[in-house]
């Protein structure tokens, strides 16, 4: 190896190498630290929510026709609604709920076990009636869904919630039956299922876990109404011209808007998903203003040594011996701007994490930044070491 | 001087035209992604009332539980709307040059029968005030009287679109609208009008459009409608009335009042306290006094208007053009030192060590020039791409601050990226040059 000669070079060329260095070193921070945004971002995105989003129409039925106003017609409105979705082929499930999970609007509210001194824990709520947890397609792990005789009866104070929270407020596990209340003791609930996952309203909440369900007849000529319907997986295109006109048929005093889970899912995260785009443009310019760096460097140190190249080439020198040359003087750059380079994400996180809202990193992104910009390196310099490696020994006779 | 050198410089760019294609390409990415970046970050850190800004006010009181702050994590802070009751309370006072609370709200409209179905709007319920406080700018008739507000008259201002759509943009002061089931008048309709960020009601989405039409606060209570925005309360209140809702110690509503001066300012305080008394000794308000005026800016921050992801990003595309810059010294070191043997010769015929470091230095800024003026243009093409993804945020686009920040930025990378080459050049000694010729 020519590990001496190299150094030598190294020398008398200092100021080339250290920007070429310098340069590895912060796109290995800027990109390493961009993927690990990106990362963060898609993690939230991508978290299971336990709800079948996939299978999922998600119904706005805003009333504008005065009748609304009266109770007993909305909830005739609902109920015919209802008989409706659920009589059509390829529903799975239809149910009526006070929010639409995911939507990034919902409400929220405190419990704590009956009788105890700490502070309420939040947790999102949805009034819902007895399909429930059919139509969000989450899993009932223990105890009961909710029965005809809890939503029928408008003093009903039984609950279903979410594991997560149950297992906040009785860490013990044995959250089913027992008693909560709100700030006061009056009127408390009483947990009666329990769902294995399930999110509320807000993805990017904290407490975006805790979720409790309670028996009621969500809607009304303000708010309007909203409905999930669940369909076997594949069916929601096609059914979802067929709602749009059923409803329309039903009641024409009122506005219906549909959207997929998806979508609506899609929408709440649709800053996080441009910011994604964003950083992913970053990365790429960055990527490609490096390799330029690089294979300009190459050239230039390639050029500068044509008549060295064809010394060492009349001397004996295979081609394969220079092209080994010029990568290994590459390769050492490289490596010695990544090992500062380390030290500069991590630094670049660091402030990044402290002044503004940053995601900690996994070592394991680091590592696999600094192998992806070492191929980087090497593709980069293979085009001008090639060209170096074909230098005709003549070279070495000619003056410049 | 400078023309010589400016001639010699584009003399020299031409002569090689690829590298110098490289190098003017690699300033003007450089220049175009932080330009975009540090663009995108001022549209949304922008004043949105740079006219008032110093002398609106948001107003926050502390109705919270006795036993729990609004916000667990800071008990300093107030809760972030009022209610109904204290907006009742404090608008008596005669302090402010212009006040009143508001909140917005879903409303149906129905259209004549030829324009469409009936379609939910954003309504605005406000007081007169409104109008003047936050300067809408109108494009027929204007806002409604203090006196439309005890009837209150059914009267409305639209916004440009909502015109548009109705009354296909025709001045249609004096014209009837139906909103949910009532026939309002229309008073006055707005020139397109988007404060950003949407300062005044930063609640769910700080960047959201403004409303579409603006009603006398009294037909919230009418229509019996409720926030559209965020509705907090801790207590429970007895009955599910309307009238309930509003005397409960549900916050909804956003308080803004203009204080012209410091004594105002000073009185208004004065007057809050006092006000909070009252309360307290009817048993509300027990929590330590904790009245607030926030400035348009303070408000801003307080409700951290501007993403913390968008400084991030600026400072990352400001690292993207240090690294554009370090490519661009590499390329300038290489070229100038090719040029060893001329330099050589000129320097034996009595060229100053300064007249080459300049000469070159002017090299550099014509590279960072052009590279700038690449960037400028790189970066309409960003903003416009930005504008597409954000719904509309950054049509705004480059103004001449941007246009100054990005020819700053152009002329200090060209300035601190050549002055190394320049200075290795100029320091060449000639004489190995000239006897190796």
């Amino acid at each position: 190896m020519e590990i001496g000669p190299i150094f030598r070079t190294f020398a008398r060329n200092r100021t080339r190498f250290i920007l070429i260095g310098i340069e590895v070193a912060l796109t290995l921070a800027i990109v390493v630290n961009c993927v690990n945004m990106m990362l963060d971002m898609k993690r939230d995105r991508d978290r299971p929510t336990g709800i079948d989003e996939e299978n999922i129409i998600t119904i706005i039925s805003q009333p504008f026709s005065a009748d609304f106003k009266d109770e007993q017609y909305l909830e005739n409105a609902r109920r015919a609604d209802l008989e409706m979705l659920r009589s059509l082929p390829g529903v799975r499930a239809a149910e009526a709920f006070s929010a639409i999970p995911l939507s990034g609007s919902g409400s929220s509210s405190g419990y704590k076990p009956l009788g105890s001194e700490m502070n309420t824990l939040a947790t999102g709520r949805f009034i819902t009636g007895i399909h429930a947890t059919e139509s969000l397609g989450v899993r009932l792990i223990a105890g009961r869904n909710f029965e005809p005789g809890d939503v029928n009866d408008s003093r009903s104070k039984n609950v279903i919630m979410t594991k997560a929270f149950a297992d906040k407020l009785f860490p013990e596990g044995n959250a089913l039956g027992k008693q909560i209340q709100g700030r006061t003791p009056e009127d408390p609930d009483t947990i009666v299922g329990i769902i294995e996952h399930m999110h509320g309203s807000w993805p990017g909440w904290t407490h975006v876990a805790n979720v409790t369900l309670s028996p009621g007849k969500p809607g009304s000529f303000n708010r309007g109404l909203r409905y999930l319907v669940r369909t076997e997986p594949g069916h929601v295109d096609r059914l979802f011209k067929v709602v749009e006109e059923e409803l329309l048929k039903l009641n024409n005093g009122r506005n219906v808007t549909l959207n997929t889970l998806a979508d609506v899912k899609a929408e709440t995260f649709m800053a996080d998903n441009g910011v994604i785009k964003l950083l992913s443009a970053v990365i790429v310019l960055l990527v490609f203003v490096t390799s330029l760096g690089i294979v300009g460097i190459t050239s230039f140190s390639v050029t500068e040594r044509m008549r060295h190249i064809g010394t060492r080439r009349a001397l004996g020198a295979r081609r394969v011996d220079i092209l080994r040359y010029f990568l290994t003087e590459n390769w050492i750059i490289t490596t010695t701007g990544l090992a500062l380079g380390i030290g500069l994400t991590y630094g670049l996180n660091y402030a990044l994490v402290s002044l503004l809202s940053g995601a900690k990193m996994e070592w394991t992104l680091v590592i696999g930044g600094v192998v992806g910009m070492w191929l980087l390196g090497l593709a980069a310099a293979f085009l001008p070491a090639l060209r170096g490696a074909r230098v005709s020994p003549a070279a070495a006779t000619r003056t410049i | 001087m400078l023309a010589y050198q400016l001639r010699m410089a584009a003399k020299s760019l031409r002569r090689n035209p690829v590298l110098s294609i490289l190098m003017i390409g690699a300033v003007g990415l450089g220049i175009g992604v932080s330009t975009t970046f540090v663009t995108a970050h001022y549209i949304l850190s922008m004043d949105p009332i740079p006219e008032k800004s110093s002398v609106l006010y948001y107003v926050e009181m502390d109705n919270w539980d006795p036993n729990r702050p609004w916000n667990d994590s800071d008990p300093t802070e107030a809760p972030n709307q009022i209610t109904y009751r204290d907006m009742a309370g404090i608008m008596k006072s005669t302090i402010p040059t212009f006040q009143g609370g508001s909140f917005k709200a879903s409303l149906y409209i129905h259209p004549e029968a030829k324009i469409g179905r009936p379609y939910k709007a954003l309504g605005r319920m406000c007081f007169s005030d409104f109008f003047k406080l936050f300067d809408l700018p109108f494009e027929y008739g204007g806002g409604w009287d203090r006196q439309a507000e005890k009837g209150p008259d059914p009267v409305v201002v639209l916004d440009h679109e909502t015109n548009q759509k109705l009354f296909g943009g025709e001045n249609s002061v004096g014209r009837q609208v139906q909103i949910e089931d009532r026939h309002f008048k229309v008073v006055g309709v707005l020139k397109p009008w988007r404060p950003l960020p949407k300062f005044y009601d930063t609640h769910n989405s700080p960047f959201a459009e403004p409303e579409d039409i603006y009603l006398p606060f009294e037909f919230g209570r009418i229509f019996e409608v409720y926030s559209a925005g965020n509705t907090s309360n801790w207590k429970r209140y007895e009955g599910d009335s309307y009238q309930a809702f509003l005397d409960s110690e549900s916050i909804w509503i956003q308080m803004w009042v203009q204080l012209d001066s410091a004594e105002q300012k000073e009185a208004y305080m004065d007057f809050l306290n006092a006000y909070v008394h009252t309360q307290k000794a009817v048993g509300r308000m027990q929590r330590p006094m904790n009245n607030k005026l926030f400035s348009v800016k303070e408000w801003l921050k307080e409700a951290e208007a501007v993403p913390e992801m968008a400084t991030s990003l600026v400072v990352i595309s400001l690292l993207f053009l240090v690294v554009c810059s370090l490519n661009l010294i590499g390329i300038l070191l290489g070229k100038f030192l090719a040029r060893a043997p001329e330099v050589s010769v000129r320097r034996a015929m009595g060229a100053s060590r300064a007249s080459v470091f300049f000469q070159h230095l002017v090299e550099c800024e014509v590279v960072g020039l052009l590279g700038g003026l690449l960037g400028i243009f790189f970066s309409t093409l960003g903003l416009k791409w930005i504008n597409s993804i954000f719904e509309n945020l950054f049509e705004s686009g480059l103004d001449a601050n941007m246009l100054a920040v990005a020819v700053a930025l152009a002329l200090l990378s060209g300035l601190i990226a050549g002055l190394y080459p320049a200075w290795r050049i100029c320091s060449i000694a000639p004489a190995a040059y000239l006897k190796e010729q």
